[in-house]
């Protein structure tokens, strides 16, 4: 029996480089980064303030169940955000089949909004100020409000979703580090190729813009502490990471469910690889990608002259940028031989368990505009980086096929083929 | 799924655990068929005057015992440690050779919660730039950078374990976590099953693991009213599933992995195979994120798509392994959605719930419990649900009351309901030839 054919009906974007998929292509193309120096959080003293945030997010607009929003962390509420804008495009709002739709959606660890535990725990301190856990049981746990777990935990991305629009197939979370929306959505394409589903809401959120998400990343030595022109993947002067927040999700649907809807298809998924990296766990480079976006090719049946584009991952990172570079060298051969490659994170910033799905996003409407969009702040090529690169501006090309790279701390790689759509 | 079609066939070839009753299979298989109790009143912190003050916890053992090649690394966290020695037992009993000798066919799937945080830390971090009503977020960060330590934060991130399975054994294929709460583990399972049959691996090692009894955690579930908080002078008899007078589970913690391998991969090379896998459903609620749907359309939904991926009738299952964490809602909600997956057989099959003696493992519970059911199958032994005393006229079926029973299984399912609406069913059956 062939695998049924599965196309995305729907993009739905929650960016710090705009709300709907127009703004972000409008950001993508032109080069206007979302990032910026932070103003929900006051990061003076830090030796990184820009941060890409999500700006003009409303709950009201976005989020169908009001009660709802309070129970919600932000990222929680970008994902539901990102889905309705998803299930707007794809026209698909009050037409869903419960028992055929599923929901898979990426996600990280969420931490509890500082103030609330601080109330709780500043009622939990003994006469010499010390905190006690004694208190805290007795006293400060209490203060917190009871559905307080919920509001933090990673599957409620996905749960959420699938009570708003009344979705009752197979679901799942999943937390990958990196690779999280990319496998959200992987495996969704799998779901509904093996007739589990007919409409899958596949992609990710994140958001480590917490004081103690900031502290983590600095601690470990990933963020950049440049004031502009960061992050700078491939660039000689690359210093780290900016983070960021926001959430994307992708309707995908069997290929003749779409049909019959005569709903216009963005892409068809016609490749997914997934594999583990040796190496060190604790860091983010090791092969850089390479067995995942060949066995993402290979599960097409695709060769590596035959794709038009790659949204690699593009860290900005030390070494990562490097095993990215050499990757995709072994892949595609030398730079003059490569597809256009393209990094959008300079756009985007880091959102961690979205990022696979905003750089296919990405991908989908540089198919869909005949464009690919530029790699920001590439100005000293890294000669160990040897990349075919968008710089200075869109760059105009029909593009048939479009390669997506993630790769984790953790070792998880990760990597999407998408494909202009069926005629 | 189309039940009975031509399709890759996934066996088990091997199982570990660490579970609150004791590390390893057989320890913990020995006390459950005991009926014995892992509940106790916490001593990972001083939870004295939390409203419940019990858990089951694993006894504390040296991880260099069991995998001596992890334990000068620094900084894992509980549920890693876990992760690593159950991971180790499944792999050392597969008999495959380390490292694997395909290592882009052999993948991992987890179902793995995060670590604890560091919380005494995190604390004095927040109440030292506390400032009217507000954290100095300034001040936090100042001072988060020289209390706080790089790696423990790293290891806490649920996508570790897995990374470090895939370190142990070579494995360099497929790679995954998933956190669907409740049913994460068997979650896993189940992907990583289909993994297999669509031909994308030869061998998984899937499962998962959890530590949530720390002060977030447990202060979490019960601000939910989600534990049991008359039963802290009684532990042993605080988690006690279908029985009246239940009034929510009690946290556990530990860790299950199989070795999940494709059907011919295993004969060829003479594996002993412990069971299979033979069918496997997800579903969602979509309901509340506090409650089950009342007539639990979701559960029946799952196992429904389990029974019907597995393509066998409601009469061939011997046992199952139920969700059971002894809240008022899901055990009734469960039992109700039992009968009508099952109708009349409801009330001839034996259901049990373990978590009535190793707790709630949270993520690790379905891997954990998918291997009972194996062992189950292996020994014609069904483990009891303990502290059963007064029957509840809303739960009437056979939960296997207080004692072990004698009974041949040849198949049996698992069920795991996610908190939010995730839900997971498993079935699992004696591997027979044809």
């Amino acid at each position: 029996m062939d695998s049924r054919r599965v196309v995305i009906t729907g993009i739905g974007v929650v960016s710090a480089a705009g709300i709907g998929r127009e703004p972000y292509w409008e950001h993508l193309t032109a080069g206007r980064s979302g990032i910026g120096v932070s103003t929900n959080l006051d990061l003076n003293g830090f030796p990184s303030r820009l941060v890409a945030e999500v700006k003009g997010f409303d709950p009201r607009r976005l989020v169908a169940q009001r009660k709802a929003v309070k129970v919600m962390c932000r990222e929680i509420q970008f994902a539901v955000g990102a889905t309705q804008l998803a299930l707007e495009d794809a026209g698909l709002i009050g037409h869903l089949e419960p028992d055929r739709t599923g929901v898979n959606f990426g996600a990280g660890l969420m931490v509890s909004e500082i103030d609330e535990l601080g109330a709780a725990f500043s009622r939990s301190l003994d006469e010499h100020g010390r905190f006690e856990l004694k208190r805290f049981g007795r006293e400060g746990l209490a203060s917190l409000f009871p559905l307080w777990l919920l509001k933090y935990l990673p599957n409620m991305h996905a749960c959420h979703i699938s009570i708003f629009y009344d979705c009752r197939g197979p679901n799942n979370t999943i937390t990958a580090g990196d690779c999280s929306a990319t496998q959200a959505i992987g495996e969704a394409m799998q779901i509904v190729a093996r007739g589990d589903a007919d409409v899958f809401l596949a992609g990710g959120a994140d958001g480590k813009l917490t004081p103690l998400n900031l502290v983590r990343y600095e601690l470990l030595g990933w963020l950049s502490h440049r004031e502009e022109g960061t992050p700078a993947p491939f660039d000689r002067r690359r210093d780290g990471l900016v983070v960021g927040e926001g959430a994307v999700c992708f309707v995908l649907e069997e290929l003749e469910h779409a049909r019959r809807r005569s709903v216009r298809i963005w892409g068809e998924l016609v490749g997914y690889g997934c594999t583990w990296e040796p190496g060190e766990i604790r860091q983010h480079s090791r092969s850089g990608g390479e067995l995942a976006m060949r066995a993402a090719l290979e599960d097409a049946g695709v060769k590596p002259e035959e794709v038009g584009a790659v949204l690699a991952h593009g860290l900005g990172l030390g070494n990562a940028d490097v095993a990215e570079a050499q990757a995709l060298e072994r892949i595609f051969g030398a730079a003059d031989q490569q597809p256009l490659v393209t990094a959008i994170k300079p756009v985007t910033g880091h959102v961690s368990a979205a990022a696979g799905g905003l750089e296919l996003a990405a991908g989908c409407l540089a198919v869909a505009n005949g464009a690919v969009p530029p790699t920001l702040h590439y100005r000293e090529p890294d000669p160990e980086c040897p990349v075919n690169l968008v710089r200075d501006g869109a760059r105009k090309e029909q593009v048939h096929l479009a390669l997506v790279n993630t790769f984790s701390f953790g070792g998880q790689s990760s990597a999407l083929l998408l494909r202009e759509p069926p005629q | 799924m189309v039940s009975g079609r031509e399709r890759r066939r996934v066996v088990v070839t091997g199982f570990g655990m660490v579970t609150p009753l004791g590390v390893g299979v057989e320890r913990t298989w020995q006390a459950l068929t005991e009926g014995r109790s892992a509940i106790v009143p916490i001593r990972l912190f001083d939870a004295s005057t939390y409203p419940t003050s019990i858990a089951a916890q694993v006894p504390e053992y040296a991880l260099a015992d069991y995998v001596p090649e992890m334990a000068a690394r620094d900084h894992l966290g509980r549920n890693e440690c876990f992760t690593l020695t159950a991971a180790t037992e499944a792999y050392r009993g597969s008999g495959l050779p380390r490292p694997t000798p395909r290592p882009r066919r052999t993948g991992v799937y987890l179902g793995s919660g995060e670590g604890a945080m560091d919380f005494l830390n995190f604390v004095a971090l927040v109440v030292d730039n506390w400032r009217d009503g507000h954290v100095d977020v300034p001040g936090f960060l100042a001072e988060g950078r020289r209390r706080l330590n790089a790696i423990i934060e790293l290891e806490q991130e649920p996508n570790m374990p897995a990374g470090y399975v895939a370190q142990l054994f070579g494995a360099q294929g497929y790679n995954s976590n998933c956190l669907t709460a409740c049913a994460a583990s068997s979650q896993a399972i189940g992907e990583a099953t289909d993994i297999i049959r669509r031909g994308d691996a030869d061998i998984m090692i899937a499962g998962g693991s959890h530590s949530m009894i720390h002060p977030l955690g447990v202060a979490g579930f019960n601000l939910l009213t989600a534990l049991a908080v008359g039963y802290n002078e009684q532990p042993a008899k605080a988690s006690r599933p279908f029985d009246l007078h239940r009034q929510g589970f009690v946290l556990g913690e530990g860790a299950g992995m199989l070795i999940l391998e494709e059907l011919e991969h295993a004969r060829g090379r003479g594996a002993r195979i412990h069971g299979e896998v033979i069918g496997y459903g997800s579903t969602a609620d979509a309901f509340r994120i506090t409650d089950s749907h009342p007539e639990g359309r979701g559960a029946e939904a799952a196992m429904l798509a389990a029974l019907t991926d597995a393509g066998v009738s409601p009469e061939e299952i011997d046992y199952i392994n139920a969700h059971g964490t002894s809240t008022e809602v899901n055990d009734r909600v469960e039992t109700k959605a039992i009968k009508t997956v099952l109708g009349e057989r409801a009330y001839h099959v034996p259901i049990s719930s373990t978590k009535s003696m190793t707790g709630h493992l949270i993520a690790a519970a379905g891997a954990v419990e998918a291997i009972i059911c194996l062992l189950a199958i292996r020994d014609g032994l069904i483990p009891p649900t303990i502290n059963y005393e007064t029957p509840d006229p809303e739960c009437d079926l056979d939960y296997v009351p207080n004692k072990a029973r004698r009974a041949t299984v040849r198949a049996a399912m698992s069920n795991s309901f996610g908190f939010g609406g995730q839900n997971v069913c498993l079935v699992l059956r004696r591997y027979e030839e044809s």
